[in-house]
């Protein structure tokens, strides 16, 4: 019974282990390479933006701020996450970008944004109040870290260990929220206000791209690279 | 019937237990003001020469101490869903943690970083005031043990690229003065303590109502006055770690990045805290 035991025992640890061997990217010269590039659009009118109940720090906050979940122009959806879901070897990346991301009037600007895996983050609090920047990950929201910006303007750099959507929020805020999507590799952007992305120096060959969007969910897309190419990727969320 | 018989005696032997338990909280609290004034470092640094090797053999023993002591509050599994979990605070936190989670609160690293071994194993022998009880009689080697099991739990432990690096203690602790607790309560205004933990340090800022836990259970700001409540630690060094590394999983965010360069002005606001419970 008891070597039994132990037997399992070993078998997790062995898993855990093996599970644990992650590939890493590789940056490569991509010469020629090619872009995938788009609009991404929600058909119909844009869903209303509610208005956030603001409980404190209003001399700061305001007393109404509009939630920017839903943000677009002229028929295109922004604030879209645009992604290779997996690619071993591309284009070489700043491995010390610092990525903005603010706290100002009681927000996170930018409200979306992108960065790579062990990239940094530069948190700013921009106002008089103190903030903390708290950074979850996975779908059950486990913290990543939580700062404390209890100084106005003083950027607290931090990297980024996990991959995925990472949610932020602020505790002393609760109707603050922000996402940062973390890659192993440089291929993932946003979409701007009137919806356009591109993706460039995407070494030739076939992909998944994921399209994600905080409250319309995700969908995955096939496209196929080809050297020096533009392959056009659309896609439309509705509600 | 006998399976119900036999789960009857084990709900008594949750209900005694989590009596027990709450009494050892409660004595433990009570010694912890005694030693409040004298208290010097949490723990001494002895005990850690004693580390036996870190391997599949101590990991298992680890498991078998785990499996006396530990899985009434934290489960079978780790998970922290013990069947005495059920009678500790339904509706408030702290819940007894979830292991597997990676996630740990009293830490001397930064925010999101993995515990030291060292963090882990003082945890264990002094335990978490009002919660948790110590298990300083259990014996060193052992302790360890329960150490790498509990590291066992979670993979990040095995992944170099997330081996934990402790915060630097610069400075010993300020010897307490009228002109060292003045200085720590410009701190305490300065990088807005107060906010969450109200001007007089009551627990009743105007950001500590709505205050919660990664499990969403309500998690108020600590009461400053009350320095025997602490639950990781009320000597100068366990307050200077809990405001550096701050609570993971809480609200209390990580103050080490603001106050690199002058951390002498963490040992002012140490003092300070410390004066609001004489």
């Amino acid at each position: 019974m008891r070597i039994k035991n132990t037997g399992r025992w070993m078998g997790i640890v062995t898993a855990l282990m093996l599970s644990s061997t992650v590939s890493a990217y590789e940056a490569i010269t991509v010469s020629n390479g090619g872009t995938i590039s788009g609009k991404i659009s929600f058909s119909g009118a844009l869903p209303a933006n509610p208005v956030l109940d603001i409980t404190k720090d209003k001399e700061v906050c305001g007393t109404s701020i509009k939630a920017d979940y839903y943000v677009g122009t002229g028929g295109g959806l922004g604030n879209v996450v645009v992604a290779i879901e997996k690619i071993d070897k591309g284009k070489a990346y700043n491995k010390k970008k610092i990525i903005a991301f603010d706290n100002k009037d009681c927000m996170f600007i930018p409200h979306v944004t992108t960065a790579v895996k062990r990239q940094k983050l530069g948190i700013n609090n921009s106002d008089p109040v103190l903030h903390n920047t708290h950074l979850y990950y996975g779908a059950k929201l486990k913290t990543m870290y939580n700062i404390a910006l209890p100084l106005q303007n003083k950027v607290i750099k931090k990297k980024i260990r996990k991959t995925g959507v990472v949610t932020v929020k602020c505790d002393a805020h609760e109707w603050m929220l922000g996402y940062v999507y973390v890659s192993k590799h440089p291929y993932a952007t946003v979409s701007a206000a009137n919806g356009s992305f591109a993706i460039k120096d995407v070494p030739a060959g076939s992909y998944k791209i994921k399209i994600w969007h905080e409250k319309l969910g995700e969908v995955s897309k096939d496209v196929i690279v080809t050297a020096g190419g533009t392959s056009k990727l659309n896609h439309s969320f509705s509600k | 019937m006998i399976k119900q018989k036999s789960f009857l005696y084990s709900l008594l032997a949750a209900m005694v237990l989590s009596l027990v338990t709450g009494l050892f909280g409660v004595a433990m609290a009570a010694e912890t003001k005694a030693k409040v004034k004298t208290a010097p470092m949490a723990i001494k640094v002895s005990p850690y020469k004693a580390k036996p090797p870190e391997n599949a053999k101590s990991i298992a023993q680890g498991k078998e101490l785990y499996k006396n002591a530990c899985i009434y509050c934290h489960g079978t599994t780790g998970k922290g869903d013990g069947p005495v979990a059920f009678y500790l605070s339904h509706t408030t936190a702290p819940r007894p943690r979830d292991l597997t989670s990676g996630i740990f609160k009293f830490r001397s690293t930064g925010s999101g970083e993995l515990p030291m071994d060292e963090d882990i194993f003082r945890t264990i022998t002094i335990g978490v005031t009002g919660y948790m009880p110590g298990f300083e009689g259990m014996s060193t080697a052992d302790r360890w043990k329960l150490v790498y099991y509990i590291k066992s739990l979670n993979s990040d432990f095995k992944d170099p690229d997330n081996k934990p690096e402790a915060i630097k203690m610069v400075g010993n602790p300020i010897p307490s003065s009228a002109v060292s607790i003045r200085r720590g309560s410009q701190v305490f205004s300065n990088f807005k303590c107060w906010e969450c933990h109200g001007g007089g340090g009551e627990g009743d800022g105007k950001k500590a109502p709505d205050l919660k836990d990664d499990w969403n259970f309500p998690l108020p700001a600590r009461d400053l006055t009350r320095l025997s409540s602490f639950k990781n630690g009320s000597a100068p060094a366990d307050l200077y770690r809990s405001i550096m590394a701050g609570f993971d999983g809480g609200a209390m965010p990580s103050y080490a990045d603001n106050f690199e360069g002058e951390e002498e002005n963490v040992w002012h606001l140490v003092n300070y805290i410390r004066s609001l419970s004489e």
